[in-house]
């Protein structure tokens, strides 16, 4: 693989608007996400995991410039993605598209398939209506959709089919990215694993990289190249797959590993599932985010916020556990 | 005809979404309410567009006064009576619809609109724009609406055209308000991000995307409010501030009648009165069955 | 096997009222629920499960009825029941817990009201027992603080608590049978597992019989004994948990689990089960699982396929193998 980076995201900081109390007086602003890392390489496909309130979708709304930033920068190729205004940003987007969780209502309900998938080429080319219409019929084909779906409106689609509209739509720019938020769990087994086929076929025919985002660990396991796994917006492990499912060293991702069903009856473990909930981001615990669920926190968690510390090669965590071997950010930038 | 099929269509077609099939009296009631609301309606079109062919005495119904006939009761000849011009009551209502539905819809049509645009807009970009111009709707809001469009119309001087002005600002407000809502809660939908994440200005989202998907209740809306907008354009009248003279207008004829009923001539102002009793009352009832058709919770089936 | 049963859904047709005719939910479901036992009902959507969960409580809602069939409870058919008595029964007995529990509380009261309003409106308890009741059950579910818990408002507490309370309301009157409707779906994947303990210890500890609802093979795998697996409105295999897994004879079964990702299907596509749920109104001839299984033969199109039986417990209903027992045969 090359290892190339496509986009990187550094020290970014996401805050959500200080709600003003009844007195005008302006609260402090949640952090959701306060000086976040994470490095996207060309083609590959990265999973971030954790559970809802980890900052996951805040971090793809950030990248897809649906939400500001508050601080930091999103590098794509190169160049610093967040001040981008106007056309710059225009061009951007033609880079980098978002797929949604809910297949049914990312469509207009009042527009027909055929508007549907020719509206980003609407916008970006001065293709005809014709030239669109072949370019939809083109792009259905590729998500194996047959041509007379062209005509339909979304509530005559299925979840799947609804589905494949939506990558039609995201594609029809040839972008080098998409983020996948959820890009199944609105859907059916059996057609999820349609889905998931299609998005590994057009990742190969596309060179795409796909940033995936996901609570399903089935999904993770399937199709991801590296995993970062979050929690209360702090990156907690990061590494290639096989070598953060054989050994996680976060006791978050162990305990994420051990809470989610198998399914096989004959691999039931003896629950001993975590404690508590996640706290709230507007009142985040002291050192350790994890240390109030973690069953193996010390007296220095409570104080201290463990930095990222290499567990393998390409594999890093943040847990006082691994010891006191720091890394600093720029070594473990591939 | 089309108004029918688009009505039925979109009864049956809301029924085919959420059935509610086994409440066999509501169905019954709401079905012939509705239809005879709708004939009465589509009757008053055609009596306005065909006004000239339909009246027995269209040059009276325009205006022209014969006093030699005045105060004739109701007969053979002046089925509904004459007024105190002598011109035949009848022929008034007839021209007088035009007058009403002319007002009506027009200021639906401008309020709907003008409010719509705004409200979408605002409710759409949310910050600032949504507080400015949330803010000057909920100043005229603030004024009581017959008031305002009086003083309005006591600058422009009376007149068809200035009354619809004058009530048409009064109007926009309220769809302001329900396009707002609406278009809040449309903005937060997937397929609006989609569309701004693909790179689509906000003028082709709010184009495309969000007036579409809000249109519906506001043509409830709008739908509900003809009736008593024509009612405004009547107050107007009445007090003299709507449609001069010799412009027929059911309002103005019930004002200039007013004072005969003490002498006994009570047809003069009477009949305009039950035009437009009748009129508004078809109105909202076509308007509560069409909402009742457009809200999942109140839809019914029509065999 | 019938005798130990406590709960006997015998034939249940279930059909909802549209426009375009009479929409089958549930086609003819039978199933036995052993006391003590967790009962999985598994299937995708529309495939009629929450349909079937909420017959066995009579809670259709319109415009959908239950159209025929027995539900055998203590020897009484509660479809013959008239409605007072049904509504005796429910909560009481039978409870329900269903997937959203922000939903299902009110979110004027506090959570120590609704739960004592529950346990005051069963006639368990009022007034300061019916508190104390409160209170030992808000412990017994882990909701830790009982008397500042029952305080809070339900938007004060997570998904995860909210849905304990919703668990504490639903053994407020002691029933025997719990049915879970997806009661952990919303729920993030270490809250789902608490709530998964809880529900096994409280199987444990009380002998709860729990009727589990789920699209979810691998929570099917981690809690049920016995499960029954749905596809349009007809159960096509149902058996004890290990046999469905690990002896899978229904094609459909055996689709849906080789469908699922997992460690095991890196780097190559997953297996499919081509095409997609048909649409429910129109007539269905012979197995309704035939115009997507890849074994599909052309009797299947035609009859209808009896049950097969394997083994204790563990029955199919497909042709593939009645074929073959008719060869041996």
């Amino acid at each position: 693989m090359a290892d190339a980076t496509l986009l990187a995201v550094r020290n970014l900081r996401v805050e959500y608007a200080s709600s003003r109390s009844l007195f005008g007086k302006p609260t402090k602003p949640v952090r959701i996400l306060d000086g976040f890392n994470l490095d996207l390489r060309t083609g590959e496909t990265l999973a971030v995991v954790g559970e809802s309130g980890c900052g996951k979708t805040t971090l793809a709304n950030c990248i897809a410039r649906f939400i500001p930033a508050a601080g930091g920068e999103v590098v794509f190729e190169g160049l610093d993605v967040l001040p981008l205004t106007g056309l710059a940003l225009k061009a951007y987007r033609r880079n980098m598209q978002m797929v949604f969780q809910n297949p049914v209502s990312s469509l207009n309900p009042r527009l027909r398939v055929s508007a549907i998938v020719s509206e980003p080429l609407e916008t970006h080319t001065s293709l005809d209506s014709s030239a669109r219409q072949a370019r939809a019929l083109e792009l259905l084909a590729e998500t194996g959709l047959e041509a007379s779906f062209i005509d339909r409106y979304p509530h005559e689609l299925s979840g799947g089919q609804a589905q494949r509209v939506a990558l039609a739509r995201a594609l029809a720019l040839n972008p080098r990215l998409l983020l996948l938020d959820e890009p199944t769990s609105a859907l059916d087994v059996s057609v999820q694993a349609q889905i998931l086929n299609l998005l590994q076929r057009l990742q190969a025919d596309h060179r795409l990289t796909y940033m995936v985002i996901s609570h399903s660990l089935g999904l993770v396991q399937h199709i991801s190249d590296r995993i970062a796994v979050l929690y209360l917006g702090e990156l907690v492990e990061l590494g290639p797959r096989g070598s953060v499912f054989a050994t996680p060293a976060h006791p978050y991702t162990r305990a994420l590993f051990a809470a989610t069903p198998v399914p096989d009856p004959r691999r039931r473990r003896n629950y001993v599932a975590l404690e508590g909930a996640v706290p709230s981001a507007a009142n985040p615990p002291p050192g350790c985010r994890f240390q109030t669920r973690c069953p193996h926190a010390m007296e220095r968690c409570r104080i201290e916020n463990p930095a990222l510390r290499r567990v393998s090669a390409d594999h890093v965590a943040a847990c006082h556990l691994l010891g006191d071997t720091h890394i600093d950010d720029k070594e473990i930038k591939p | 005809m089309t108004l029918t099929e688009g009505f039925r269509h979109y009864v049956v077609r809301g029924a085919a979404l959420r059935p509610q099939p086994g409440s066999v009296l509501w169905h019954v009631r709401g079905d012939w309410l509705a239809m005879a609301s709708l004939t009465v309606i589509i009757l008053i079109i055609v009596v306005a567009i065909f006004g000239p062919w339909i009246a027995p005495y269209p040059e009276q119904g325009v205006g022209l006064a014969i006093v030699e006939q005045k105060l004739q009761p109701p007969g053979w000849h002046f089925v509904l009576g004459t007024d105190s011009l002598g011109r035949d009551i009848l022929s008034r209502i007839i021209f007088g619809a035009r007058t009403a539905l002319i007002g009506g819809i027009a200021i639906v049509a401008i309020g709907a609109a003008v409010g719509t645009l705004l409200g979408a807009t605002a409710g759409y970009f949310g910050g600032w724009v949504d507080e400015a111009i949330m803010r000057v709707t909920d100043v005229f809001l603030a004024f009581p609406s017959l008031l305002l469009a009086m003083t309005v119309a006591v600058v422009l001087q009376p007149s068809l055209g200035n009354a619809i002005i004058a009530i048409s600002l009064t109007w926009w407000p309220w769809y302001a308000r329900l396009a707002r809502g609406q278009a809040v809660s449309i903005r937060e939908r997937k397929y609006v991000k989609a569309a701004r994440g693909i790179g689509v200005s906000h003028a082709t989202v709010i184009r495309r995307h969000v007036l579409p998907n809000i249109l519906t209740p506001i043509l409830v809306q709008a739908m509900m409010d003809i009736g008593a907008a024509i009612l405004t354009v009547s107050a107007l009248s009445f007090v003299g501030l709507g449609v001069p003279q010799p412009t027929a207008d059911w309002g103005a004829m019930i004002s200039e009648g007013r004072m005969y009923v003490q002498t006994g001539h009570w047809w003069v102002p009477t009949f305009p009165g039950l035009a437009l009793f009748i009129t508004i009352m078809a109105s909202n009832l076509l308007g509560d069955a069409v909402q009742a058709a457009a809200n999942p919770r109140t839809r019914r089936t029509v065999p | 096997m019938s005798d130990a049963a406590l709960l006997s859904v015998r034939d249940l047709h279930v059909s909802f009222a549209t426009p375009r005719g009479d929409l089958p939910a549930v086609r003819g479901i039978s199933f036995d629920v052993r006391r003590g036992q967790v009962f999985g009902i598994v299937g995708e959507s529309g495939c009629g499960k929450t349909a079937t969960g909420r017959a066995l409580l009579r809670l259709i809602p319109p415009p959908g009825r239950i159209t025929s069939g027995q539900i055998l409870y203590h020897g009484e058919d509660l479809l013959s029941l008239p409605e007072t008595s049904m509504r005796a029964l429910r909560g009481r007995r039978i409870a329900m817990v269903f997937q959203d529990p922000a939903a299902a509380l009110n979110p004027v009261f506090t959570i120590g009201r609704q739960l004592t309003g529950v346990i005051h409106q069963h006639g368990i308890a009022s007034g300061e027992a019916a508190r104390q009741r409160a209170f030992a059950l808000m412990e017994e579910l882990g909701l830790p603080a009982p008397e500042h818990m029952a305080e809070r408002y339900p938007h004060q507490l997570s998904g995860g608590m909210q849905q304990r309370v919703m668990l504490a309301m639903a053994l407020a009157a002691d029933p025997e049978i719990i049915v879970a409707d997806e009661a952990t779906t919303a729920l993030d994947v270490t809250i789902q597992a608490q709530i998964v303990e809880l529900l096994l210890r409280l199987k444990r500890e009380r002998g709860l019989t729990i009727i589990f609802i789920t699209h979810d093979l691998g929570l099917v795998a981690e809690i049920c004994d016995s499960v029954a697996v749905l596809y349009m409105g007809r159960i096509v295999e149902e058996g004890g948990t290990d046999s469905i897994f690990h002896d899978t004879k229904h094609p459909y079964t055996q689709g849906l689990l080789a469908a699922m990702p997992g460690e095991g299907t890196w780097g190559r596509p997953l297996s499919v089960v081509k095409g997609s749920v048909p649409d429910a109104t129109l007539a269905i001839s012979g197995c309704s699982f035939a115009p997507r299984c890849p074994a599909a033969m052309p009797v299947c199109r035609s009859i209808d396929p009896a049950p097969v039986h394997f083994g204790p417990g563990h029955t199919a209903w497909c042709h593939l193998y009645g074929a073959e027992k008719d060869r041996h045969g």
